[in-house]
């Protein structure tokens, strides 16, 4: 199983490096600088978010690395 | 467009991802405060908790930038314990007495940032009165590309110690996870992510909290396997429409471990920018899993197995979340954000989960 | 494990080829837009010319405008002057952030997005420090408080040759 998802990850990557033939230069980033386009992690909203989901559901992490355990109920 | 121009930096915060977004060669020399008090409350009138959030951001240096979070949560109310037929009904057992539980948790990283790469270190505690956990973190991230993409590499480290409410905390549980990351720009107003990330749990998994029914003989102790190991695969999509500046977030999330469980997640959120430096974000959320190898609703003298547990959180079920925040910058140096979800889960037990969130948060400029 | 070393190794080959002091700046003239007459590197002949690129949601190019306003009230010299090129992508962006931080020196749109280009720019701000011969003498990468000094020491430098 790990390995197909190392496939995935592989297949993904390799689209990503595809479309890094046309790079975006450091003037054209006014878009990807706003607000909006912030993602929100690490945020205290998704330290909140991320906590009552780990809570309450049994599939937790995916977007970094983990920070501590609870005794949730 | 250009009224967010002062909001972006309140946003681009050192800390906020991806870096790749940030043309900025230069960190900001600015402190930073934010609050967020949040309010939780289940359905039937389960759980309730608050929670009061604190960060602080500090940037000594061009090159450094340190943060320290203060979270405490205090809970009260009752939680589900097991289920039990009654007259050829399923029925959930609450806790009977009332929990009432708080939870501090404090923490501190730093990041460290080279011509290519950033570095980042964390640390942090969190004590409840039956559980203590302190836990590492180290991360590096490295820009490719002239900058269009970024690899993120990350381990984590948390050492845990549980129990009963006011005994002494013998069980031990030991958590490793290991994070890989790739984002990389796709043009001007997009990029993709795209995430592994493996974990490692030992030790004392069982809820002591926790009951099993069994038919014709009675309670027994929530009793999981040692070990658990999780991988989870995630990919997200942020694109920046030209003609009103709003964005769209896609996340889909594929989790599995040797429990047997497998879960999707699927999300996404919208930002759209209003006049007077308004925002509103709807945003939307579907989760699904099914059960552990182990878990039933309850059992019986021929299903018991050496495991067994009736948790919830472990059951079959999907669930649904929607969400509403609106946000308003004040000034160049502060904003103000309100927010709201709505959770509501399905699943074959009785009275299946549900939570409203709300959320107050407020963000400081000095 | 190999893989990832790999793709980090990637990174190193990377190296950029941007311009460096010692070099003649690159001549550009950038063409008239509403916010602006028509401007070229050569009006400024002889003079000391801090060449600065930015954008209005760039950070600290908000936190340059004012001190660098400072700097140049400061120097006083008709030898000395600021040209300050953005490259936002709508004219009303650069609009409304020069009426919060308002400055008295150049400041032109390029719409076409050719000078940054031209001058091989890596990031949001950084500016060319320009000599009286059209030499390239210092880049300064991103603005902060602490720079201005060590910045006005080397224009009080170049004014003097």
């Amino acid at each position: 199983m790990l390995a197909t998802i190392m496939r995935y990850f592989w297949f993904f990557f390799c689209l990503s490096l595809l479309a890094a033939c046309q790079p975006v230069k450091p003037w054209q980033r006014g878009s990807l600088a706003s607000e909006q386009m912030q993602l929100y992690q690490g945020s205290l909203q998704s330290s909140l978010d991320d906590h009552v989901y780990f809570s309450k559901e049994a599939a937790s992490g995916g977007y970094g690395v983990a920070a501590g355990g609870c005794g949730c109920n | 467009m250009s009224k967010e121009t002062s909001l972006s930096c309140l946003t681009s915060a050192a800390l906020a991802l991806p870096a790749l977004a940030q043309a900025a060669p230069d960190m900001l020399e600015d402190a930073q405060v934010e609050y967020q008090f949040s309010y939780y409350d289940e359905a039937d009138e389960r759980m309730q908790a608050r929670t009061h959030q604190v960060r602080a951001s500090l940037q000594p240096s061009d090159k450094l930038n340190l943060n320290l979070d203060l979270t405490r949560d205090t809970l009260s109310g009752a939680s589900p314990m097991f289920n039990m037929p009654v007259e050829g009904q399923t029925q959930q057992i609450l806790s009977g007495a009332s929990i009432h539980e708080k939870r501090d948790v404090v923490s501190f990283g730093a990041s460290y940032k080279m011509a290519k790469n950033l570095l980042k270190v964390g640390l942090g505690r969190s004590v409840e009165n039956d559980y203590k956990s302190n836990f590492y973190s180290l991360g590096l991230s490295r820009y490719l590309n002239q900058k269009n993409t970024q690899v993120d590499v990350g381990v984590g480290l948390s050492l845990d110690k549980h129990g009963i409410a006011d005994q002494p905390l013998t069980d031990k549980k030991r958590s490793l996870s290991y994070h890989l990351g790739v984002t990389q720009l796709l043009s001007p107003q997009s990029f993709i992510q795209a995430n592994l990330g493996y974990g490692q749990h030992r030790g004392v998994l069982s809820d002591p909290y926790k009951k099993v029914y069994i038919e014709g003989k009675g309670l027994d102790v929530d009793l999981r396997p040692e070990s658990r190991y999780q991988s989870t695969l995630s990919l997200l999509y942020a694109r920046q429409f030209k003609s009103n500046d709003s964005a769209l977030h896609l996340g889909y999330r594929y989790y599995q471990d040797n429990w047997d469980i497998k879960a999707h997640t699927l999300s996404a959120k919208y930002h759209y920018p209003l006049a007077k430096g308004w925002m509103l974000i709807p945003e939307f959320r579907y989760y699904k899993q099914n059960s552990a190898d182990f878990y039933q609703v309850y059992f019986n003298q021929d299903s018991i197995g050496s495991y067994h547990s009736s948790d919830y959180r472990l059951a079959d079920f999907s669930a649904q979340t929607w969400g509403l925040s609106v946000n308003k910058r004040l000034s160049d140096k502060a904003k103000i954000e309100l927010g709201w979800q709505s959770y509501r889960s399905r699943r074959d037990t009785p009275n299946p989960l549900a939570f409203d969130l709300l959320r107050l948060a407020i963000k400081l400029q000095f | 494990m190999k893989t990832l070393l790999l793709l980090l190794g990637l990174g190193i080959s990377q190296l950029s080829f941007a311009l460096s002091a010692g070099q003649p700046a690159p001549h550009f003239s950038l063409s008239a837009s509403p916010a602006n007459p028509a401007l070229q590197l050569k009006d400024f002949q002889g003079k000391v010319v801090y060449l600065d690129f930015w954008a209005s949601w760039c950070p600290p190019c908000a936190k340059s405008f004012p001190l660098l306003n400072q700097l140049r009230a400061d120097l006083g010299n008709p030898d000395f002057e600021v040209v300050a090129i953005n490259v936002d992508e709508k004219i009303e962006d650069m609009q409304a952030f020069l009426r919060q931080h308002p400055v008295d020196f150049v400041t032109a749109w390029d719409k076409a997005k050719q000078t940054p280009a031209l001058f091989e720019i890596l990031g949001m701000p950084t500016a060319f420090l320009v000599d009286k011969q059209g030499k390239i003498r210092h880049i300064h990468s991103g603005f902060r408080r602490q720079d201005v000094s060590a910045l006005r020491a080397k224009i009080e430098q170049l004014l003097q040759e």
